[in-house]
């Protein structure tokens, strides 16, 4: 235990060194170019908000609404907020727990950064023209209102799941999406552009769809950057619906937010990047305001983000959940794997034995041969909505982490059990106590024992697993962090970051476990 | 007191034990002699079904033990086995080792009685202790198997399968996993048991060990009783021809 003490503090005192080593070197700037954007209308889309099929009392109440806004000037009012910059801007707190979806609040999922529709600022609150509309609709129908920021594609599933009444984000209302979901009345136009690089001259001089697609379409070995499921994909990869012919000359890369996509542009891994217009101007502004960053202004902008009491809680409930789930997943998993592994060693007299180890074979083929994401987003959005089972996600994901986890322990315990001398179950059985009081008295503690540093392995790499958490909207460590990273448009201190706070976790599990199998060896010496 | 008839065990389709028939009285001490591979340790075994037989009955108070309907572990309280290798629990203590068996069997019966679990523990504690003071070891009570020697092990095995208090304790080889300095203080042990007449049954070696303290002895060939007599039958006036070379050889 001393040390892994030791080596904690040797990782933070190295930390320090460096947090203070590049807040020094002051001028000793990171090249990151400036991008710009080519003004022309790619695309005509409309945008508005996404209900599940079949809700017409939403979608009713919703279009009456707007119209009422839109009537009475309520609507320019907002616009011209967030497009201009006029009037004082409402922020609204967002849920980091998995609220329950009822008759008595209006669940909105949306994505962020999606400025002006919807953003986190520094004070913690989520602003926007969908989130002031949301938070009007939600007064006048008196009912409570809670915001999820999630993944873009997840606000589809989680509006079809039932797990919320609405998605606002500012998403586009497509042929083909309307045959899957209600849309509401459209309430903006928006449309695709291009952005790239400043130094990129290529589409300067154009002024059309087609010659901007014509250049697009000569390019060689060229990688574009777009959004999850956003109308840029379709541009991109073609879309018969929207008549996209696609660009099949062009690599099409996809990311989980429209920040990401600009950040790898302007790490100098894209050669454009296709956004919605006014979300892309909103962070080109931010960003080439902040030109010339340093490592040591970066450190500044992570730590004054903390400093808020909103990222400071959300950063927290991450690393809480991350080891939360991980711990409660190995319990789970310890139980399940030694249950498992006991049917496995007993021998199969009995049918009752026989059915049992089909049984175990095949739940270990399932959770073994398929990975987690995939038992994570079935489980979720699969499973639970259609037996109508309303499940907080955090508990969705330690379930599912505890009978992964438990495929993986029921191998490594079976080997365990192997490797108790078979006279210590006679030993038992001959005294007359049962086979299951032998196994649980005697055997499986040994096993346990002989298996703890495999183990502590399956707990380390368990806690690193759960950064996929953030599918099904749990905020874990990575998606905290990642929330921590929006608010100025720089992630890269919260990946760096990310990344030590895996290690002092894993370091202080390490240490865990040896102090465990010091206890545990007090019957191997006196 | 233990009827066995007719038990056949096979492995791999041969024949380990083909056809024994014998009957265990109360009080007798019986030795198993033989040579190896004659099927004494499957024998023992087979009495307390660590084996299951594969054909005929063994008979225990009143039931057949190898009929897979009887409850085998109601049985097994009062039929102890010693193992050749010890087999005391290696997570446990030497006290622990003594006591998990009769507190979780014997404790049961006596809680439905209105016993405080602290009151049971406290019981078969101090019964564990006076069993360690017989043989001279209770400063090892809170020691675990591993710091002790085989011979010390091998008594607490025997104080063990005593502390559920059974009517036979079956032995298996228990000195052959001994050093030679060590056999001593398992046979005296074993010794002082007969002279209290506890039934016994033990597969040995030790052939002046049965000669002395055996009430009869049993000799094993090719998965039969080739031979059943007193020690002075057996070996002073053996008669089997099989038996007589398996002596020649030894002694």
């Amino acid at each position: 235990m001393n040390r892994a003490l030791r080596k904690i503090t040797v990782i933070i005192l190295l930390l320090m060194v460096i947090s203070s080593f590049v807040s020094c070197s002051a001028d000793n700037s990171i090249t990151q170019s400036q991008i710009k954007i080519i003004d022309v209308k790619l695309t005509d889309e409309q945008y508005a908000f996404v209900c599940k099929k079949g809700n017409t009392s939403l979608v009713e109440g919703m279009n009456t609404f707007m119209s009422e806004i839109k009537s009475n000037g309520t609507f320019d009012k907002l616009v011209s907020k967030y497009f201009e910059g006029e009037g004082e801007k409402i922020g609204y707190p967002v849920t980091t727990t998995d609220v329950t979806n009822t008759q008595d609040n209006f669940v909105v999922v949306t994505n962020c950064p999606f400025e002006p529709f919807e953003y986190m600022d520094t004070d913690g609150k989520i602003y926007g023209l969908d989130i002031e509309i949301a938070a009007a609709y939600a007064e006048k129908m008196g009912l409570e209102l809670v915001i999820k920021n999630i993944g873009f594609d997840e606000i589809f599933v989680q509006v079809e799941a039932g797990y919320a009444d609405i998605g606002m984000a500012g998403i586009t209302a497509s042929a083909d999406r309307s045959e899957i979901y209600d849309f509401t009345m459209p309430y903006y136009e928006a449309s695709q552009k291009l952005i790239v690089s400043s130094q990129n001259t290529d589409f300067d001089k154009c002024t059309t769809v087609d010659e901007v697609e014509s250049i697009l379409a000569s390019l060689e070995n060229k990688a574009l950057g777009y959004q999850n499921a956003t109308t840029g994909s379709l541009y991109i990869n073609g879309d018969e619906d929207w008549g996209f012919a696609g660009f099949a000359n062009i690599n099409g890369k996809s990311y989980s937010n429209a920040q990401v996509a600009i950040s790898d542009l302007i790490n100098g891994n894209l050669y454009a990047v296709i956004l919605d217009e006014a979300p892309a101007k909103m962070i080109i502004n931010t960003l080439n305001v902040k030109k010339n960053s340093t490592w040591g202004a970066k450190f500044e902008n992570f730590f004054s983000t903390l400093s808020n009491e909103h990222y400071r809680n959300v950063f927290l409930l991450g690393l809480f959940n991350t080891v939360k789930v991980a711990i409660v997943g190995l319990i789970i998993g310890i139980l399940i794997g030694t249950v498992i592994a006991i049917v496995k060693v007993t021998p199969k007299y009995k049918l009752i034995y026989k059915v049992l180890d089909k049984i175990c074979s095949f739940y270990t083929l399932i959770f073994r041969g398929t990975p987690i994401v995939a038992q994570l987003l079935i489980a979720y959005y699969v499973i639970m909505p259609s037996i109508g089972i309303r499940m907080n996600a955090l508990t969705v994901g330690m379930i599912v982490f505890g009978m992964n986890s438990g495929a993986y322990v029921s191998e490594i315990m079976r080997g365990g059990l192997n490797s108790v001398d078979r006279g210590q179950l006679e030993a038992g059985r001959a005294l007359g106590m049962t086979y299951s009081s032998t196994m649980l008295k005697i055997v499986v503690p040994q096993a346990i024992k002989n298996i703890l540093p495999t183990l502590g392995n399956e707990f380390i790499s368990l806690i690193k697993e759960t950064s996929v958490l953030s599918f099904i909207a749990v905020y874990d460590l990575y998606k905290a962090l990642l929330d921590v990273g929006m608010v100025k448009y720089d992630s890269m201190v919260p990946y760096i970051m990310m990344g030590l706070i895996y290690i002092v976790l894993v370091l202080i599990i390490t240490g865990g476990i040896k102090l465990l199998e010091r206890r545990f060896a007090k019957s191997d010496r006196n | 007191m233990i009827e066995i008839k007719n038990l056949v065990k096979k492995f791999d389709g041969k024949n380990v034990l083909d056809g024994i028939t014998t009957t265990i009285h109360e009080g007798e001490q019986v030795a198993i002699i033989g040579p190896s591979g004659s099927g004494k340790s499957t024998f023992i075994r087979c009495i307390n079904c660590l084996e299951d037989a594969d054909g005929g009955e063994i008979m225990f108070e009143g039931e057949n033990i190898a009929d897979f309907k009887v409850d085998i572990n109601v049985h097994r309280q009062n039929m102890g086995m010693v193992f050749q290798n010890f087999n005391l629990f290696n997570n446990k203590t030497v006290l622990e080792n003594i006591t998990l068996a009769p507190i979780r069997i014997h404790g049961k019966k006596m809680k439905k009685e209105g016993m405080s679990k602290k009151e049971i523990t406290a019981y078969f504690n101090e019964k564990a202790m006076s069993l360690l003071k017989r043989i001279g070891l209770e400063d090892k009570a809170n020691a675990y198997p591993s710091t002790l020697s085989g011979g010390q092990k091998q008594r607490i095995a025997i104080i063990r399968a005593l502390a559920m208090e059974p009517k036979v304790i079956l032995f298996d080889e228990p000195t052959s996993a001994l050093d030679p300095e060590m056999v001593g203080e398992v046979l005296d042990l074993m010794r002082e048991l007969a002279k209290e007449k506890l039934t016994m049954v033990i597969v040995t070696h030790e052939m002046g060990f049965a000669r002395e303290v055996a009430t009869r002895v049993l000799f094993m060939n090719e998965g039969n009783i080739a031979a059943d007599g007193t020690p002075d039958e057996i070996f002073n006036n053996p008669t089997h021809p099989r038996l007589k070379e398996f002596l020649s050889k030894i002694l």
